[in-house]
């Protein structure tokens, strides 16, 4: 068990997602960042689909109830373990009482902690992922016993070539957030209909507006002519166009289905990139071509 | 080869194919849709999404070259269409509804803007049999075909912030129920007692697309006895 003395402004419990469900109208949901997520289990040698806590802008801490270990990707955000700085992305074993404390934020906007084995909380419709509606909570609260796998012995295998190419990765968070971050993107199926004119105006640098596990908001806006179109697909990484001009990128818990013309998919790298960008950040879509 | 409607493929990002059917509201496409979806899988297709006029593979990984999945599924489109149409009878499920402003917000201004009445409403709203076209927007959201167009009413400007769950609600020339509380632009009519997506079932939802759904006025005593009767009680749902 991790007992949560404080949540931080917003954890959850994700893991790969909820895949399956969509004709029901579930989004797939899942670690935003996945390359940190997926770090975290190959440094512990865990499954790649064990479930890790995501804390978004840190500001958590945890009193640990058992041995076991832990391994600490994404944002950073100064861990401490008994107030000793603690290193990210290396697995750091943990002993009974030990209190881990996120401080002061040096990159990135999702922390993933994983621990060895996995976090063991309900697993409804094949996910552990959080999500209101399917999971009893949405997020972790202050005084909640999170349970955990235990270790059985501490001999662990962990594939060094998962861990090295995972790090190779763009498993970074520290962007400067005036310089534009490109993204690499596919157009999206009505790109088409815009006029010429409008498509130009995708190629300016945008600013991160307000954002959460449904979707980012970027702040300018450009003209949009595109007729209204039915109901259709969506996914996360998609870029909507609404018909006041504003782009919002999708992210994972965002709806399976949207009105709003598709302009740009982003690839999963990219999306993965913007989960880590905080509101300010400077962004460029890149057209994969 | 005799297929129905000639479709268009396109890639959504290297993760997902967009197969698309002529652009309208039809409940001839969206069964053909249907038709098509059960006559494709694959375990690298991690989920599919319907929605209109659209049916969305989702792969588990990237996808260099998405031509051998087109021609898949072009095979698979005309095999399907060949096949003797066999007419598979839909469930009509009946769903309990209370009219009454006491559990619809946006009740009296409706019925105002309308220049109708409380009775004509239900009359128009429980005579039609709607198509469940696909789920969306929401865990059980349904999309249902064959508002009535005396009923359609624009949606709101600004939507409101909370709609509670179990909200009958009509949007547009579109009507449905909220399964879960959230922001919506839709006007409330009514109140569904009934839990329409249980994650703890085999089956969450209460209907399948294709299936018809009607609704039937209920007085107050029997929305009360139902709504008891319905909440879902805490730890003693079972996984399966």
């Amino acid at each position: 068990m991790i007992e949560v003395i404080k949540p931080g402004i917003y954890s959850s419990v994700q893991d790969q997602g909820r895949l399956g469900y969509a004709v029901l109208g579930v989004p797939p949901s899942g670690a935003l960042d996945g390359i940190s997520f997926r770090l975290a289990n190959a440094i512990l040698g865990n499954n790649s689909v064990d479930a890790a806590l995501e804390i978004t802008f840190g500001g958590a801490e945890f009193k640990f109830v058992v041995d076991t270990a832990i391994a600490i990707t994404g944002g950073d955000y100064t861990a401490s373990m008994n107030d000793c700085i603690v290193p990210m992305n290396q697995r750091i074993p943990v002993e009974k009482h030990d209190v881990l404390r996120f401080g002061l934020r040096r990159t990135g906007v999702r922390t993933y902690l994983g621990v060895q084995g996995g976090i063991l909380t309900e697993k409804m419709m094949g996910s552990r992922s959080y999500y209101p509606s399917i999971t009893t909570e949405f997020r972790i609260n202050r005084g909640a016993f999170i349970p955990i796998h235990l270790l059985e012995n501490n001999c662990i295998s962990t594939d060094k070539s998962i861990e090295n190419t995972l790090l190779n990765q763009v498993c970074r968070t520290d962007f400067d957030p005036s310089i534009p971050l490109e993204l690499r993107a596919y157009v999206g199926p009505e790109y088409s209909l815009l006029h010429p004119l409008d498509r130009k105006n995708l190629t300016r640098v945008f600013t991160v507006g307000r954002n959460d596990r449904m979707g980012y908001l970027l702040q300018e806006s450009v003209p949009n002519q595109i007729p209204p179109i039915h109901t259709s697909s969506a996914l996360p990484g998609t870029v909507q166009l609404t018909p006041a001009g504003q782009l919002i990128v999708l992210m994972n818990d965002g709806q399976v289905t949207g009105g709003y013309p598709r302009i740009f998919q982003l690839d999963d790298t990219a999306k993965d990139m913007l989960s880590q960008c905080a509101q300010g950040q400077k962004i460029k879509f890149a057209p994969i071509t | 080869m005799n297929c129905p409607y000639t479709l268009t493929y396109s890639p959504m990002g290297d993760r997902a194919l967009l197969i698309q059917w002529p652009s309208r509201i039809d409940t001839a496409i969206i069964e053909d849709i249907w038709r098509l979806r059960s006559a494709l899988a694959d375990p690298i297709i991690v989920d599919y999404i319907v929605a209109y006029h659209s049916l969305t593979l989702v792969f588990s990984s990237e996808q260099k070259d998405f031509s051998p999945w087109i021609h898949w599924v072009q095979e698979r489109y005309a095999d399907t269409s060949n096949l003797e149409k066999t007419e598979v009878p839909n469930k009509e499920i009946v769903l309990p509804v209370y009219y009454n402003a006491e559990v619809a917000p946006d009740l009296e201004r409706y019925l105002e803007h309308k220049k109708m009445s409380l009775s004509e409403m239900i009359c128009l709203h429980t005579q039609q049999r709607y198509t469940l076209f696909f789920y969306g927007f929401q865990p059980g959201f349904m999309y249902l075909g064959g508002l009535e167009a005396k009923l359609v009413h624009p949606r709101k400007e600004r939507p409101s912030a909370q709609v509670r769950s179990g909200s009958v609600a009509i949007g547009g020339a579109q009507t449905g129920i909220y399964p879960h509380t959230a922001p919506g632009g839709w006007h409330v009519i009514g109140h569904c007692p009934l839990v329409l997506f249980d994650p703890n079932l085999s089956n969450p939802c209460v209907a399948m697309p294709g299936d018809v759904i009607r609704f039937r006025s209920i007085e107050q005593p029997e929305y009360h006895r139902i709504l008891e009767f319905s909440r879902p009680k805490k730890n003693e749902l079972s996984g399966d």
